[in-house]
């Protein structure tokens, strides 16, 4: 009964040992088929010879290198078959559909979920549904079935059993964090073991399946009572959240799960599937590691969620995203230190959606880091034309530092902008510091070391410790809007002002007072010692465009005189 | 696993709470129970090693080649008999702390009963104190 999760691990990677550059190219290879391969920003990194002939791919098109729609547009597809390959490339759910002879397709396409969060879609001429129904399939690396065979299992269970059915769905939280930092082989032992851990756990009469990724589903069987269910779905929380030790490293994940029941959530497969997986959502909204049971008000969000993230991947890959500035003045001279940029993405409706809304979702799904790295060379592209020594000031997120990548987004934002090191200001947040001390540390001191500049965002807000303001050389403290509005009480914020700003001076670092709206706010953190201030005073955050008009309205007359 | 891991020694140290039942009769037993399987898979495995238990919970040495150690671990993370798992080392080690034990044993009558240390920075103190109280109470069955 001891399975060898080890040994029978290695079985189940076809393409395991192999450079992972490779991996592409000998997954097509081995699929034999019409396919394409996106990487995880949705750009085309393969369209096999069988894909081009079927879609009559214009010869001169690039098969590799381009987004999908820019390779789709040079097909026999009309524009909508095109939008619905699109939308299958991006959504989350469905994975299949169907492109039908009007618009150029006659075909179907299916979308498999790849490591390192790529996909392949997969695309089979309708002559092929002649041929009879392939069987029902076990995923390959777990073993267990697979999402079509555990949907058709589900519909004929429903339709068999009209007693009670429990249906548990639950997924890895920030399953991508283990692809990114340990490597996609690291991340298959980890699901490949977490379902043998999900089989061992159950009886014999549930159903276990790997519906897509991370995500996994459990049919309970009939006659099953709300409280066997809740303890069925808590033990498995527990199990499966268990330390994993993945090639003699111990890994820990947490696990979010959600619940859904027969009759009382639904009597179809897919509104079955769909109460649970919006449980799933609430669980991870509720703060990840938790297990939600289906309520009718989950619905709602659950749509508003799976529709951001399709539109904030969408967002990414077509570049909806930009970057204001608002100017960061030096108080002593009333001259122009720089800008800090502020990301925006105006969502297609017409309406902006704030940082504070769409962040913490982009770094769920995994594409904080690739807007991060966007943002910064961005920002430093549009630096590089201010006039020295203006310097841009760039927010990053804790996630940037996990990943490790942060170093290399910097040195190449640096690199290929031109802009000088120094003129760089990386501003990071006292919980970015909190969540990984150690790691974030070493991160910042070799990014000072190559000299950019780094400030304390929201200082004032956490646990802000005198510690950590001794324990490293930060060039600026910047000190927390509410402090300076007077929304935390105008005698409390102001001694608070007064601290920060001579414990600054003491350490030799500078303090930048954010949200300065009036002149008597102005000069109340001059009185009490701020070296820079931001704010609606000096200027609202204004696109690239409308900098260099903002750089000669200072040049020629600094304001406001307060 | 390639084929350099398998000769590979590797050891890991975890601590865990105790989900039996404060039965002392029941507990004896589940213990044996544990101890008769463990040690039978073990040899077969090449794992040597020891653990502890007391009324707290569970703490345990395994040393072998990584595959074999992996999948006991795995194994062992699998028992609903305890919980609240927390790996204070997992090791590429040169020798044996235990060689000869397939499974020393270290129980309650050995006055064991102070709080396990969960802090992956006592791994080091965990593992000397296994060997002290191996070294000087052993205990061959329960």
């Amino acid at each position: 009964m001891a399975l060898d999760t080890a040994a029978s691990l290695t079985d189940f990677r076809p393409i395991g040992e192999q450079d992972e550059d490779d991996d592409a190219a000998a997954l097509l290879a081995a699929l034999d088929g019409p396919a394409l391969l996106l990487d995880h920003n949705r750009i085309v990194g393969l369209v096999t010879t069988e894909a081009a002939r079927l879609l009559a791919l214009d010869p001169a098109a690039p098969r590799a290198g381009a987004p999908l729609a820019t390779i789709l547009a040079r097909t026999r597809l009309a524009p909508g078959a095109r939008a619905a390959l699109a939308e299958l490339a991006l959504a989350a759910a469905p994975s299949a559909c169907r492109l039908s002879d009007a618009t150029g397709g006659g075909m179907a396409a299916q979308r498999i979920s790849l490591p390192r969060r790529r996909v392949a879609l997969l695309l089979r001429p309708d002559q092929a549904r002649t041929e009879p129904e392939p069987r029902l399939r076990a995923d390959p690396l777990t073993g267990l079935p697979d999402r079509a065979s555990f949907h058709a299992t589900l519909v004929a269970r429903l339709a068999a059993e009209p007693g009670a059915l429990g249906l548990i769905v639950l997924d890895i939280d920030r399953f991508w964090i283990i692809n990114d930092t340990l490597g996609p082989q690291v991340g298959d032992q980890l699901l490949a073991t977490l379902a043998a851990r999900l089989r061992t756990a159950l009886r014999s009469s549930d159903l276990p399946a790997r519906l897509d990724g991370d995500e996994f589903a459990v049919l309970v069987g009939e006659g099953v009572g709300p409280e066997e269910l809740d303890g069925l779905a808590r033990r498995l929380m527990d199990g499966l959240s268990r330390p994993y030790l993945l090639a003699g490293q111990p890994v820990t994940v947490g696990l979010s799960v959600g619940i859904a029941r027969a009759p009382e959530d639904g009597v179809a497969a897919d509104t079955l599937l769909r109460c649970a997986t919006s449980a799933l959502h609430a669980a991870k909204a509720a703060g990840k590691g938790r297990c939600a049971t289906f309520m009718p008000e989950m619905h709602a969000r659950s749509e508003t969620r799976r529709q951001m993230e399709t539109d904030l991947r969408r967002a990414f890959a077509l570049r909806q995203f930009t970057l204001h500035y608002q100017p960061q003045v030096d108080v002593s001279s009333n001259r122009l230190f720089g800008f800090e940029a502020l990301l925006r993405w105006q969502h297609p409706t017409g309406s902006a959606v704030s940082p504070a809304e769409f962040v913490p979702l982009a770094e769920e799904i995994g594409l904080m880091a690739p807007i991060g790295a966007w943002v910064l060379a961005t920002a430093c592209k549009e630096a590089a034309g201010w006039p020295a020594p203006l310097a841009v000031a760039v927010n990053v997120s804790a996630l940037q530092f996990e990943q490790g990548d942060l170093l290399a987004a910097v040195g190449d934002a640096l690199s290929r902008s031109g802009l000088a090191p120094h003129r760089l200001e990386i501003e990071v947040t006292e919980s970015a510091l909190l969540a990984n001390p150690e790691a974030t540390m070493a991160v910042l001191r070799q990014l000072r070391a190559s000299g950019v500049r780094i400030a304390m965002d929201d200082f004032g807000t956490g646990y802000s410790s005198l510690t950590r303001l001794q324990s490293f050389p930060f060039d600026k403290i910047k000190i927390d809007r509410s402090f300076v509005s007077g929304a935390r009480g105008v005698a409390e914020g102001r001694a608070i002002v007064r601290a920060i700003a001579g414990l600054g001076a003491s350490l030799g670092m500078r303090t930048i007072a954010e949200g300065v709206e009036t002149l008597e706010q102005l000069e109340r953190v001059r009185a009490e010692g701020c070296t820079e201030v931001q704010g609606y005073l000096f200027g609202r955050p204004v696109p690239a465009a409308d900098v260099p008009a903002m750089i000669a309205r200072f040049a020629s007359a600094p304001m406001p005189v307060g | 696993m390639s084929g350099k891991d398998s000769a590979r020694l590797f050891r890991v140290i975890y601590v865990s709470r105790n989900r039996i039942p404060d039965v002392a009769a029941a507990r004896q037993a589940e213990i044996g129970r544990i101890l008769s399987t463990a040690r039978a898979a073990n040899a077969r495995a090449g794992i040597t090693g020891a653990l502890l238990f007391n009324r707290a919970g569970f703490a345990q040495v395994l040393e072998g080649p990584l595959p074999a150690v992996g999948a006991t671990f795995e194994r062992i993370l699998r028992d609903p008999r305890h919980g609240d798992v927390v790996v204070l080392e997992s090791v590429p080690v040169t020798e044996r702390a235990f060689p000869g034990w397939s499974m020393a044993f270290v129980g309650e009558a050995a006055g064991t009963n102070a709080a396990i240390d969960r802090d992956p920075a006592e791994a080091a103190r965990v593992l000397g104190l296994l060997r002290d109280l191996v070294a000087t109470t052993v205990e061959t069955t329960v």
